[in-house]
């Protein structure tokens, strides 16, 4: 098999390795990193649930390199060397 | 303004999108094939995002034949294709024909068609049980998309629970993954499967089907993975993710409890029409064939002029459906812009179509986990809108205090159930048969939620018009 391209990114200020094309929800999940989110309760964690960009609730902050602060669905977002991750914590997403 | 200028405009690039696109770009036809996705393929055939993640053939031949074939339908001239990029709303222009406006890179798009086809599939049918929400709990349909996309098995113990017999399919490839799951649970009984199956002349005319299905069963068996019928979720468990989930039986054996960090729920799917609901397309309710789905005539034309349908929008089908109307409504499109169109291919094509048809049915009657079973499933400590965290329980006591209810958008505005960042695709199942089983109506009377543009959250920023505007 032909050896993946490995890049490096942070999830809420840790390092995580990825593979060049994969998801951010791919990468974590790869991990062992299931809890993506705090929903608007701001309590119940939440992680992937459908896969492919329907049900919203796998969604990160991410920012950065040369991209502003966005909120992105991590299932159908690509990484990208140096990304910084961020869980959604929902009395910060007010703040935004 | 318009970027660009098309016969016809695909939103989806699965097996009827690409279908629609080979037929009327075979005649002719300037076309444009619009998906969301990086790649094409759809669900069903969602290629890796890189080549050789995993062994060739892992998802059948037919799935990496299908890439291939893909890729070379969107390499024609004369087809355009258009990936990443998710239609936000359809409007119609002042002379004739469409805009579709997309939202690509953080900025919305404008792309116009005389005409539009809208293939966009469908997603696992949200059911909501006590503790559904935790990570871990996923579709069916996600976690092979995890598999598909990028040989990930998102846990390390997983349990298929559900009606639909794709689960057994989704089985036997975690076996091929390394992970074997630790059964497959089904709520029917074998019995009523076999029942369903009350049309032994589709049943044996779509052999293949059912050969594929015994395979998949076969090879469980052969890795020891247990398969049980008359076994509903009750529900899952765990402080910070899932860790167990307890189920009951239908049959009067003792509930079973189990170790888990992976539940995967398959009940069936749920279309996605809200392009053309916001465009005011006739629709219709089908709780097993994908909730609220699209009528139109035998051209797959829908009740809006010009606006078309394929595959799933029109009623769960599978890829075989897809792609027979996807080709259906690209001849169709072509004719209507004045294209010479075989009239023998045209008739051969409804035949199938109907055949098609007639053995989805016999699906989705196999498929279905019935009403009842879902409603037992849904008790008031389930959540169940997802984004804005409204219980069963506090939806039903609306329910109760206020009369008038009676529609979706009117418990929307009481409740919040629907106005969440999804925008209702995954509580409209649920919310539907509540409002429709307390009141004693129809289905057809809760309404669908209304469908408006933007119909995906866009960021403010997208719509920032360019300065020399």
């Amino acid at each position: 098999m032909m050896p993946a391209h490995k890049i490096a990114f942070r999830f809420d200020g840790q390092p995580v390795v990825a593979m060049e094309g994969e998801s951010i929800a791919a990468a974590l999940l790869r991990h062992g990193i299931v809890g993506f989110r705090i929903a608007v309760d701001g309590e119940s964690l939440r992680g992937p649930y459908c896969g492919m960009g329907i049900c919203f609730d796998c969604r990160v902050q991410v920012s950065g390199p040369n991209r502003p602060r966005l909120m992105v669905r991590s299932c159908i977002t690509p990484v990208a060397e140096g990304m910084d991750v961020r869980s959604v914590p929902y009395p910060e997403l007010n703040n935004v | 303004m318009s970027d660009h200028s098309y016969d016809l405009a695909i939103v989806g690039a699965g097996p009827g999108g690409i279908a629609a696109a080979r037929a009327a770009s075979g005649h002719g036809l300037r076309v444009v094939v619009i998906d969301d996705q990086p790649a094409a393929g759809g669900q069903i055939f969602r290629q890796p995002v890189r080549p050789a993640l995993y062994p060739p053939d892992r998802f059948g031949k037919k799935h990496t034949a299908a890439g291939t074939g893909m890729a070379r339908v969107l390499g024609r001239d004369g087809v355009s294709h258009l990936p990443g990029a998710e239609v936000v709303g359809l409007q119609r222009r002042n002379d004739a024909g469409f805009t579709v406006l997309c939202h690509r890179d953080g900025q919305i798009v404008d792309v116009d068609a005389e005409r539009v086809l809208i293939a966009a599939g469908c997603h696992d049918m949200a059911v909501p049980f006590e503790g559904w929400t935790l990570p871990g709990v996923m579709g069916a349909g996600g976690i092979q998309a995890m598999l598909k996309g990028h040989g990930v098995v998102p846990g390390k113990s997983v349990v298929l629970v559900g009606s639909h017999p794709l689960l057994l399919v989704i089985a036997a490839q975690l076996v091929a993954f390394g992970t074997p799951p630790q059964g497959v649970f089904f709520s029917q009984s074998p019995l009523r499967a076999g029942l369903s199956m009350r049309s032994p002349i589709t049943a044996l005319a779509n052999l293949p089907v059912f050969i594929e299905g015994l395979k998949a069963y076969s090879m469980l068996r052969q890795h020891g993975v247990p398969v049980h019928f008359n076994r509903v979720i009750d529900k899952a468990e765990g402080a910070r993710k899932l860790e167990r989930i307890t189920m009951r039986s239908t049959d009067g054996a003792a509930p079973i409890e189990m170790d888990c960090d992976v539940l995967g729920v398959g009940y069936g799917f749920t279309a996605s029409t809200e392009l053309l609901r916001q465009m005011g397309a006739e629709c219709t309710w089908s709780m097993t064939g994908g909730g609220w789905i699209v009528t139109h005539d035998d051209d797959m034309q829908s009740s809006v002029p010009n606006l078309y349908v394929a595959g799933e929008v029109a009623g769960i089908g599978g890829a075989p459906t897809a792609t027979v109307e996807g080709e259906i409504a690209g001849l169709a499109v072509a004719k209507a812009a004045g294209k010479v169109v075989s009239s023998t291919r045209y008739l051969r094509l409804a035949a199938r179509r109907l055949r098609r048809r007639n053995f989805a049915r016999l699906l989705q009657k196999l498929a279905d986990p019935g009403v009842e079973i879902l409603r037992q499933m849904r008790r008031d400590e389930a959540v169940l809108c997802r984004c804005e965290c409204v219980g069963v329980g506090d939806f039903r006591k609306s329910l109760h205090d206020n009369s008038h209810l009676a529609t979706l958008n009117a418990a929307k505005l009481l409740t919040r159930v629907g106005m969440g960042a999804c925008q209702g695709r995954f509580c409209q199942v649920a919310a539907t048969d509540e409002i429709a089983h307390r009141r004693g109506g129809m289905p057809d009377g809760a309404k669908p939620f209304a469908a408006r543009f933007p119909v995906r959250p866009v960021p403010l920023t997208a719509f920032r018009l360019p300065a020399d505007d």
